[in-house]
Formats: structure tokens, C-alpha cells, sequence
């Protein structure tokens, strides 16, 4: 294993002051981006590929749409730097964001984005495109430097990434390969190296109808499914009598949505609620299915014909994890340093993110971006003007170091 | 006038053993109406062949506007005397969707050892097949001989007797009044309120993964759910009735989306509640309950307002009343079956309560089991012949012995 580390570097690399000069570019692309409405469900993202398309063409970056879903791409942007001889094109460093949001209430305006306070308010602010349009103005910054040697930068703005990340699965489908991923995501500018596992599970509780008149001849399967979340709930604090294993802590189900019953006078027969089942890197799927069987059957246990069902929705994501000892997390724990990142590292992300995909894959990814997870998803989401420009910097330095011979994400990799 | 009425008595009971194979026949036409409730053009179409069967045995019919176009309420009326005075009988033909887990074709008609099944054949299509051949008994035996028999079939009886309501604003008057709804043939003089209670419980909703900022309105529903179930809220009365609430946790909404803490769950409970007590005391009695959990929990926030068919069609509970048209029904109906019936508080809600706030004495009696399952509902064959001999002699009995006093 090699591992360069130069002496002082050839081009003055003061990122921070070049992301600086372009915040008012920066905060105007961030609005822009998030004027371009691209819910998801349904997931319109053509229109945002599009803009972003012709924005980085600017820059000199040849521009491809995977068509993942009708007008629903993914958008690749790269950028070579060096000879780009066959025998050693340089790392390659992937800025990773994703280009869909999640809906926003009718009404609410969160589609006309707002100044105001030091922050830009709207619907993606936060989650993610103001990630995106820092990854977008970095490499537009990143055409400054004068000292890069080779290597490729690759801008993955990916489809579908709110309902399961369908974008990244057709990415790496594709054969993507990276020394270095970026996953832009609202960490707070902290570094994140794991991810947890995601699993949404649907329990369906089937009583017995009757008359609300009789209601006690019934099998009321709402009252069951409450019984249900209690038993849950009481779980995280101790196991209750006759379920299955204690999770670890951190894991954590949450009843998301439930629904029951058809008419007001009839003892609703079934009822089903679904949980959003977040896993501790220490948990596995089957101490979930355990403590979920388990526990349902408790919860039925008063009515003799209660029956009840656990199903699995969507794909389930193992825990995954770059590991904080890798060289990349050093790597970039250092830069972070330079450009007033956080130096904490943020264990494991709550959220499912794309990290998880492209980590299951094989390339090395974290996950790094401005904003707060705890605003995303909400009506009031924002980020503060100062972290974007922040990472911009960040971005920049993490590309100029890989491929001005610095960095190690090619020699990591070999290693 | 002992002797009169033993008379006719034998002759309705002569009658209805002659014509009883025809008597069950109209009863399965009737169940294999699918007239679910809502369906209005099968409820107009059952409309129309209650009317005609009616019209082709002499009696006198109109339609009336039930409050849902398309499907009319049917009005007949049998006897020549005073129009003044009449014994009103009751009865809808909307049934409830039958549930995926009946064994048996829930519109057939299936009549199996003396029971014949159908969606809605104990409630209550068998009460008012029953009243619409006691009308056609006393039009053959050219009864009533003073004041006059009505029979009222109404197809929205599930939106709160709406068109029972309907016909007494449009004019419709009785001196007393039978409901035919089942009652295993006990005489139901008194019955349970109903009060529909939405609760809206609002949470704040955050990604899942940020449980700390959110405030799960599921989680909070349950402890609704919780306490409109425990003892505190559910006790009794301390009544004649001496009856707890029966509570129905009904419908349940809640969340948008896998990861969003919800921030909005809604419940619907049906609540039954003893005639000692009101619909506003029940409505207190729930935000007392609802107070209970915020006093637990500062970050529990909820409302609850009655269901908007509540507050236009309140089902209101009613208490026992005696009244002279109830001895007779009682003495009818021990002289059929040879026992005396039973009075008892129905626990479901008839639209007696309905008659009886417009000044018409009530109760309610009829063929099928007050505690009808939902599935494989049916009704005794027996039950059903028996009711009609009851209706018929009932009306001939009061009527003529109310208009000589």
C-alpha cells in the first residue's frame, strides 16, 4: 500500500473563501431547485434532472440520464481530470444526492422557497437538495484548480431515493464503481459512516364482526391492534411476558399508519398497521420477526379467534457500515477539520439513505451534508445558508485532495 | 266483544296457516332483494314489489318521499274506519353489506330446519315482510272494522329512521305504534341510546427516524382506545336498566406514510347508552375521559364532536311507558304462544324512540334474534308466522275496542 502525502501543496486551496464568493450563486440554485416541485410519491423527478443537466453542462461536464422510470432518470454528471491515460485514470469520487423529495401538505408553500433568518426555507431544503447544489457549485469550483493530476468526479443526482431508493439500486445495477462515495444527506456536516437497517413490516389483526350492539360478541380487531402498539411500546423498556427477545436500543419501531373498521355500528373484524422498524447495527432481521410474532400473538391472546399476520412491505435494508477505522474516514476527518466540518463522527445515520445501497454494493460511502436531519420531512424544512456554503468548501477540498495525488481514496481502495 | 275478538283471532290464525307456504315465499322474494343500504335502485325495485303485493291484496298504497330520491318510502293502509285512528307498524327494508365470511349465499334465501337465512332477514326484512302480510290478512278478513292499520316501509332506516322521519314531518299521525324490528318476540318497550363519537387525535409529525421531535397520534389513540374501555368511563347507570355502556371501538385512521410519525389519528366509537342517561351526558362523559389522559400526559391533544348523523338524527334513547295498546300486544301475543311475553330494554336502535317524540306511544316487537350475528343471519320460520298472527290481531283488537271507549 502506498500512500502519498505531499508536501505543501502547489495550488492554494482555500476553498473556503471560493465557496464564499459564490453564495449568492449557491442560494439562488438551492431555490431554483427547490421552485422544481419533484414529490416523490409520485416522483417527478424529469424536470429537476433536466435543469441540473443543463446547469453542470456549463461547467464542462458530460451529462447522462439513466431512464430508471419513465421521466423519472437518474442524472450522472462526470468530470476528468489529468491525461485520463488507460493505464491509470485516477480515483474516482462520487458526490451522491438525491433528486426527489418527499410531498409536501397542499397548501403549505413549501415549493416557493424563502430567505430569511440565514436560512433557505422549503421543501428540500434540507433533504437533499441543498446537498445537491452544494455538490453542484463544488464542482463548479472545483474548475479553479490548477494542480489536479487525474482522477474522475462523478455528480449522481439519483431518482426514487424517498420510497426505497430505486435510483441507486439501477445505479449500482449498472456497474457503477467508486473509490470514494459522498452520500449528500442532512448529517449537520458530520461525518457518517454506518447505516442503519430499515425493515417496514404490516401486522393485520382479523377478528370477528358483530353488531355494536353486541359488541361484546365480537372480536374487535382495533382494540387489538392498540393492545398491540402497548405491548410495543413496553417492550422498548422491558420484555413483555412471553415475547420473544429484547431488542437492542437503539432499534426502534414506530406504528406509522393504521386503519380499521368500515362502519360506525359494525365491531370491526380487521385492522392492520404498519411499523417503520429502524435496526441498530447490532440487530438482526430475525430478532425483529421474533419479537414482532411474538408479541402480536400476545396482543391477540384475549379473543380465542384473533387471528393476526406480519408482512413484509417493501425491501428490507440490513445495517451496514463503512467502519470508523477506515482509511477514508480519516481521510476525510482531516479535510472536514480544515473547513469547519464537525469532527465528531456520527456513528450511524437514523435514517435509510442511499449510503446503504452503494455500502452493500462495495463502494466506499458516507454519508456528508449540510442541514439537520431533525428538519427534514417537515413542514418548516430548512438549512442554514453558512453550512451550505460549508460544504461547498468541504466537497471542493475532498475532490481537490483526491485528485491532486493527495488523497487516498485510489490507494485505500488498493489497499 | 271477548267473543269477537276470539273469533278473529281463529280466523287470522286459520288464515295465516292456509296461506303460510305463500307467506314464506314472499319473505325469501324479499331477502333476495340486494337491497343493501345505499343501493337505491334495488331499494326502489323492492319498493315497488312491497307496493304491489300490498296493492294486489286491497290495499291502499303510496309512495313517500323517504329522503333518498330513487327509493320511496312504501305507506299502506287497511280499513275503512276513522283515519284518525290507527296502529302504526313500522318497518325498513335497507339492509347492512354482508360481510366475505357468510358460509351461505347471504341472498338466497337458504331456509334450513325452519330457519330461512339472508343479509338483513332478522333485521329486518323478516318484520317487515311480516307487517306487509298482516296487512294483507286483515284486508282478506276485512279488518279493521273501526280506525285504520298503516304499515310504513322505509328504505334509509341506517341513516337514523330517516324516512320514518320523513313521513312524520310530511303528516303522518298514529295513536300508537309497533316497530317491527327483531325481538325474539319480546316486547321491547324500552331501548339504548346511540351516540357516534369522532375523536381526532393530533400528534406532530416528523421523519421516523426523529421520534424525539414527533408526537406519534397513534400512540396517543391508543390510550383513547384505553379509556373509552375502562371501567370508569363504561360504568353503570345506577337505573332500572342498571346497564353499562356498550362501547365499539368502530373505525380507526390514522398516518400517511410509511416513515412520518403520524400526525393525525382518528377514531369512531359507538357508544350505547342506557334510556336513564343522555346523549350530552355521554358527550360529557367522553371529554371527562379524554381530561383523564391529558392529565396523565401534557402532550396528548385530542377533540371529540358527535358524528354529523348524530346531531341531525339523534338516537335518543327511550324509557318503558305503559300504555293500553301494550297490554293488548302482551294478551295477543299469550294467547299465540301461550306465555307471556317478556319486556325488555333493546339493546339496538329501532326507530321507536322516533314515534315516540312525536307524542306516539311505541314499542318495539318482532320476528328474529335481537342478537343477530352478523354472519349466517336468519330468521325462525315459526317466529316470522307468528309475528304476522300478532300484528293482524293486535290492530283488530285495539282498534276496535279503542274507538268504542
Amino acid at each position: 500500500m502506498v500512500m502519498v502525502m505531499s508536501g505543501p501543496q502547489a495550488f492554494a486551496g482555500d476553498w473556503s473563501a471560493r465557496a464564499e464568493r459564490r453564495q449568492g450563486r449557491l442560494v439562488d440554485l438551492l431555490c431554483d431547485l427547490i421552485a422544481l416541485p419533484s414529490e416523490n410519491p409520485p416522483g417527478n423527478e424529469g424536470q429537476v434532472a433536466e435543469f441540473l443537466g443543463q446547469y453542470v453542462a456549463r461547467s464542462g461536464a458530460e451529462v447522462r440520464l439513466q431512464e430508471v422510470l419513465p421521466d423519472r432518470p437518474n442524472l450522472l454528471a462526470t468530470w476528468r481530470f489529468g491525461p485520463g491515460d488507460a493505464e491509470d485514470s485516477g480515483p474516482v469520487l462520487a458526490l451522491v444526492s438525491h433528486l426527489d423529495v418527499v410531498p409536501a401538505p397542499p397548501g403549505s408553500g413549501l415549493f416557493k422557497p424563502e430567505i430569511r433568518d440565514g436560512r433557505v426555507w422549503g421543501r428540500g431544503a434540507c433533504d437533499a437538495k441543498g446537498s445537491l447544489a452544494a455538490m453542484m457549485v463544488a464542482a463548479e469550483c472545483l474548475q479553479e484548480a490548477t494542480d489536479l493530476v487525474r482522477g474522475t468526479l462523478v455528480l449522481a443526482a439519483l431518482m426514487g431515493e424517498e420510497t426505497g431508493g430505486l435510483g441507486a439500486r439501477a445505479l449500482v445495477a449498472s456497474g457503477f464503481r467508486a473509490d470514494a462515495a459522498i452520500i449528500g444527506e442532512p448529517t449537520d456536516l458530520t461525518l457518517v459512516t454506518a447505516h442503519r437497517g430499515k425493515a417496514t413490516r404490516r401486522v393485520t389483526f382479523r377478528g370477528r364482526a358483530a353488531h355494536a350492539a353486541q359488541a361484546f360478541l365480537g372480536q374487535n380487531a382495533v382494540v387489538a391492534a392498540a393492545r398491540f402498539i402497548s405491548l410495543l411500546a413496553e417492550s422498548e423498556g422491558q420484555v413483555p411476558e412471553g415475547t420473544g427477545p429484547r431488542l437492542p436500543r437503539r432499534t426502534q419501531i414506530t406504528p406509522t399508519v393504521i386503519q380499521g373498521g368500515l362502519e360506525f355500528n359494525v365491531v370491526p373484524a380487521e385492522c392492520r398497521v404498519d411499523l417503520d422498524c429502524r435496526l441498530a447495527l447490532d440487530t438482526q432481521l430475525t430478532d425483529l420477526e421474533h419479537l414482532l410474532n411474538d408479541t402480536a400473538q400476545v396482543a391477540a391472546r384475549p379473543w380465542p379467534g384473533m387471528m393476526v399476520r406480519v408482512e413484509t412491505v417493501g425491501k428490507d435494508r440490513n445495517p451496514v457500515d463503512l467502519g470508523a477505522d477506515h482509511p477514508l474516514v480519516h481521510w476525510a476527518r482531516e479535510v472536514l477539520a480544515r473547513h469547519g466540518g464537525s469532527l465528531e463522527l456520527g456513528s450511524c445515520y437514523p435514517a435509510a439513505t442511499d449510503q446503504g445501497v452503494l455500502l452493500e454494493d462495495g463502494n466506499p460511502t458516507f454519508a456528508l451534508g449540510p442541514g439537520a436531519l431533525a428538519d427534514a420531512h417537515t413542514d418548516e424544512e430548512s438549512v442554514a445558508v453558512v453550512d451550505l456554503v460549508r460544504a461547498v468548501a468541504i466537497f471542493a477540498a475532498l475532490a481537490h485532495d483526491a485528485f491532486s495525488g493527495t488523497a487516498p481514496p485510489k490507494a485505500a481502495r488498493r489497499g | 266483544m271477548l267473543t269477537d275478538s276470539k273469533q278473529v283471532e281463529s280466523q287470522i290464525a286459520a288464515y295465516v296457516d292456509t296461506h303460510a307456504a305463500e307467506m314464506i315465499s314472499f319473505l325469501q322474494q324479499v331477502v333476495q332483494f340486494r337491497s343493501i343500504w345505499g343501493h337505491v335502485d334495488e331499494l326502489g325495485r323492492l319498493a315497488g314489489f312491497l307496493g304491489s303485493t300490498l296493492q294486489t291484496a286491497g290495499v291502499r298504497v303510496d309512495y313517500w318521499d323517504s329522503g333518498t330520491p330513487g327509493a320511496p318510502s312504501v305507506l299502506g293502509r287497511v280499513g275503512r274506519g276513522r283515519p284518525e285512528r290507527s296502529l302504526l307498524f313500522c318497518g325498513h327494508f335497507d339492509v347492512y353489506p354482508p360481510s366475505q365470511s357468510w358460509s351461505l349465499d347471504p341472498f338466497a334465501g337458504v331456509i334450513r330446519d325452519g330457519k330461512l337465512y339472508g343479509a338483513g332477514s332478522a333485521d329486518m326484512k323478516g318484520g317487515t315482510a311480516a307487517m306487509t302480510m298482516a296487512a294483507t290478512v286483515l284486508s282478506a278478513i276485512g279488518q279493521p272494522t273501526k280506525g285504520q292499520v298503516v304499515v310504513l316501509a322505509i328504505p334509509n332506516h341506517f341513516e337514523g329512521g330517516e324516512g320514518t322521519r320523513r313521513a312524520l314531518d310530511a303528516g303522518l299521525t298514529a295513536n300508537a305504534g309497533i316497530v317491527c324490528e327483531p325481538t325474539d318476540l319480546d316486547i321491547a318497550a324500552a331501548q339504548r341510546g346511540i351516540l357516534y363519537v369522532k375523536v381526532r387525535v393530533r400528534g406532530v409529525a416528523a421523519h421516523t427516524v426523529a421520534t424525539n421531535l414527533g408526537v406519534n397520534a397513534i400512540e396517543k389513540a391508543r390510550a383513547v382506545i384505553d379509556e373509552l374501555r375502562s371501567h370508569e368511563f363504561i360504568r353503570p347507570n345506577a337505573d332500572e336498566y342498571g346497564d353499562q355502556k356498550i362501547v365499539n371501538i368502530a373505525i380507526i385512521r390514522g398516518g400517511v406514510k410509511h416513515n412520518i410519525i403520524p400526525e393525525e389519528c382518528e377514531l369512531t366509537v359507538d357508544i350505547r347508552f342506557s334510556p336513564s342517561t343522555t346523549a350530552s351526558a355521554v358527550m360529557e362523559d367522553v371529554q371527562a375521559a379524554l381530561a383523564r389522559i391529558r392529565q396523565r400526559d401534557p402532550r396528548f391533544v385530542a377533540t371529540a364532536q358527535a358524528e354529523e348523523t348524530c346531531l341531525r338524527n339523534p338516537r335518543s334513547p327511550m324509557a318503558a311507558a305503559v300504555h293500553p295498546f301494550r297490554d293488548v300486544l302482551a294478551r295477543v301475543h299469550r294467547t299465540f304462544s301461550g306465555r307471556e311475553p317478556a319486556v325488555v330494554c333493546h339493546p339496538a336502535w329501532p326507530d321507536a324512540p322516533v314515534l315516540v317524540g312525536r307524542g306516539i306511544p311505541a314499542v318495539s316487537y318482532g320476528p328474529g334474534s335481537k342478537l343477530c350475528y352478523w354472519d349466517d343471519e336468519y330468521v325462525p320460520i315459526d317466529e316470522y308466522l307468528q309475528a304476522i298472527r300478532v300484528y293482524a290481531a293486535t290492530a283488530v283488537n285495539w282498534l276496535n275496542s279503542e274507538s268504542e271507549e
